[in-house]
C-alpha cells in the first residue's frame, strides 16, 4: 500500500481475509434468476450484513424483517412514485435510511441495493443493468463496489480488469463464457488480496452481477451475486458441409475422376466408331 | 482495503471495461428517472403494467411487491455442468453411437462443427433431454470429401427413434417429429437455439444446392425430435 496502514486497518484486513475465506465456504443458495424477457425489471437487494430492516412507504411497512441478501421484485411498481420511503431497523422506528419520495424507473433493468457507503453509512444505490444481448459464446460480468471500503482494483488472470473502483461505482465486461479467477486488491497494489482469488463462472448469455458489500473495518466484507438470464444470441450460421458426399460420386475428386472416365470412354467410342466406319 | 469482488476479464472479451454509471449516488432521492421523459407524470406509462391499486385507489404496495429467492452470498460463483451427451444413435440411418463432442462458436460467430466423423452438441444451449429448451446437435453432410455423420439425415423418416447417451451412463430417447429444409439465411435460429420452452432435440446438417465456388450448401436440413424417455 502506498500509505502506512494503521494498526486498526491491519486488524480489519485480517478479519477481511477471514471473511473472504468464510465466503468461499458458503454453499450456493438456489436462485431463480430474473428473466430478461420482461420490458422492465427492478430488483431490490439488501446488501448490508447483520442488520435486519423494515421498509416503510406511504406511512406503513411494506415488508418487514428484510435481511442481508433478501431480494424483492419491484417490477410491478415501475414508473410509480413511492412516498416517504424509510428503511428502519427491524421492529423499531429507528430510521437507517430516509429515502424520501422515490420514483421508480418506468422501464429498463435496474437493481436497487441498500448498502454502505465508503464511510459506512447506509444508503440506497440505484444501478442500471445492461440487459442487451451478448454475442454468441459470451457472457457479461459486472462488479460493483457497494462496501464501506476504499478504492480497489479488480484483477483477473493477474491483470487489472477494473481499476480504481470506488464505492457506488463498478465496471462491466463481456467475456468468453467460462470460469475465471478473480481477486480484489487496493487500487494500485497487488496485495493484500482482500477478496479472492475466487473462481467465477461467466455463463454464456447470462449477465452475472457481483456486489462487494459490508464493511472492511468491521470485518463484514462479503459478496452478493445476481444474474440476468436470456441474453444469449444464436450462432450466425450452421455450416455443416464443404463438399458433396463421396457416396454420390460427386465430390471434387470423384467428379474429376468421373469426368476423365467419361472423356476417355467417349473418346474410345469415337475411335471405335471411326474404326468401324473405316 | 478493499473490496469488490471479483472478476474479470479475460481473454476473449468483446467490450472493454466500461465505467458503469452508478446512477444514484445520492442515496435515495436520486431515484433514476433520468432516462424517461415521462417518468414523472402520474398517468402511468403505456409500456408498463398497470399499477396495482387498492379499494381506495391507493397504490397497493403489498400486492405489487414479490419476494424473490435471496441473492447468492459469497464466492466462488460456479455454474455446475449438466450431463454431457457423448453418443448419438439413429438406427434407421445406420448411425450407431456416433461420437458427440461439445462445441461452441467460431470466431466469426458461426456454430463450431466437429470433424466429419463426429457430432457437435452446442454446449451453450440445452443438453438433450433436459426439461426445458432446445438442444442442438449438428454434423457435417460431407467435409473435404469425407462423408459426414449426417450424410443421410435428409432421408430420415418421421417417427424414427433417436437415442442420446450421456457421460453418466444415462440415455434419452426422442422421436423425430418433423423435418424442414431452410435457406441458411432463414434458419429459425431463435427457436432452434432457445434455452426455454418445450423441450426438443434438433439435428442440423446441410442440404440443398451445393455452391462449388464457395464450397458451401445453400440450405440447412433440420430434424425436430420430441423427448419420449429418459433413463
Amino acid at each position: 500500500m502506498r500509505t502506512p496502514v494503521p494498526s486498526r486497518t491491519r486488524f480489519s484486513l485480517r478479519l477481511l481475509v477471514a471473511t473472504a475465506v468464510a465466503a468461499l465456504l458458503v454453499p450456493f443458495l438456489a436462485l431463480s434468476p430474473a428473466s430478461a424477457d420482461d420490458g422492465v425489471r427492478i430488483h431490490l437487494i439488501h446488501g448490508i450484513p447483520g442488520v435486519d430492516v423494515d421498509v416503510e412507504a406511504g406511512g406503513a411497512n411494506v415488508f418487514e424483517g428484510f435481511s442481508f441478501g433478501d431480494t424483492q421484485d419491484l417490477s410491478a411498481l415501475a414508473g410509480a412514485t413511492l412516498e416517504g420511503v424509510k428503511v428502519k431497523v427491524a421492529g423499531t422506528d429507528t430510521v437507517a435510511i430516509d429515502g424520501g419520495d422515490i420514483t421508480l424507473p418506468a422501464e429498463g433493468n435496474f437493481t436497487v441495493i441498500a448498502h454502505l457507503d465508503a464511510e459506512g453509512t447506509p444508503t440506497l444505490g440505484v444501478f442500471e443493468n445492461d440487459a442487451t444481448n451478448t454475442a454468441a459464446g459470451e457472457g457479461r460480468l459486472t462488479v460493483r463496489h457497494t462496501a464501506a471500503a476504499p478504492a480497489v482494483d479488480v484483477l483477473a488472470a493477474d491483470a487489472v480488469a477494473f481499476a480504481n473502483v470506488t464505492n457506488g461505482n463498478g465496471g462491466s465486461l463481456d467475456l468468453a463464457a467460462g470460469t475465471i479467477s478473480a481477486s480484489v486488491v487496493p487500487t494500485g497494489e497487488t496485495e493484500p488480496v482482500v477478496i479472492g482469488p475466487a473462481d467465477l463462472t461467466v455463463v454464456e448469455g447470462e449477465h452475472l452481477l457481483v456486489y462487494a458489500v459490508g464493511s472492511l473495518e468491521d470485518g463484514t466484507l462479503n459478496v452478493l451475486t445476481e444474474t440476468i438470464t436470456g441474453l444469449h444470441t444464436a450462432p450466425a450460421e450452421v455450416n455443416t458441409g464443404n463438399s458433396l458426399p463421396a457416396a454420390n460420386g460427386l465430390n471434387a475428386t470423384a467428379v474429376a475422376l468421373l469426368g476423365a472416365l467419361v472423356l476417355a470412354s467417349a473418346g474410345g467410342v469415337a475411335v471405335a466408331t471411326r474404326r468401324v466406319r473405316a | 482495503m478493499l473490496l469488490l469482488i471479483g472478476a474479470a476479464c479475460g481473454s476473449a472479451g468483446s467490450n472493454g471495461p466500461t465505467d458503469e454509471p452508478a446512477a444514484a449516488q445520492d442515496p435515495i432521492q436520486a431515484a433514476p428517472t433520468s432516462q424517461n421523459d415521462d417518468a414523472s407524470d402520474d398517468t402511468g406509462v403505456a409500456s408498463t403494467p398497470v399499477l396495482p391499486v387498492d379499494v381506495n385507489g391507493e397504490l397497493d404496495l403489498a400486492a405489487a411487491i414479490t419476494e424473490l429467492p435471496p441473492a447468492r452470498t459469497g464466492l466462488p460463483y460456479l455454474a455446475p455442468p449438466g450431463p454431457q451427451p457423448i453418443g448419438l444413435t439413429i438406427g434407421s440411418l445406420d448411425i450407431d453411437t456416433a461420437e458427440v463432442i461439445d462445441v461452441g462458436v467460431e470466431d466469426n460467430g458461426d456454430m463450431e462443427i466437429p470433424p466429419a466423423d463426429k457430432v457437435g452438441w452446442y454446449r451453450f444451449g440445452t443438453s438433450p433431454g433436459e426439461p426445458e429448451g432446445s438442444a442442438v446437435l449438428a454434423a457435417h453432410i460431407a467435409f473435404d470429401g469425407e462423408d459426414g455423420v449426417f450424410i443421410d439425415l435428409d432421408d430420415i423418416e418421421l417417427g424414427s427413434l433417436i437415442t442420446v447417451s450421456y457421460d453418466d451412463g444415462s440415455t434419452a430417447e426422442f422421436i423425430a417429429t418433423a423435418k424442414e429444409q431452410y435457406d441458411k439465411d432463414e434458419l429459425p435460429k431463435d427457436s432452434i437455439f432457445a434455452r426455454d420452452g418445450e423441450p426438443q432435440l434438433v439435428l442440423i446438417t446441410c442440404g440443398g444446392d451445393f455452391n462449388r465456388s464457395l464450397r458451401s450448401y445453400e440450405d440447412n436440413v433440420v430434424v425436430f425430435a420430441t423427448p419420449i424417455e429418459r433413463t
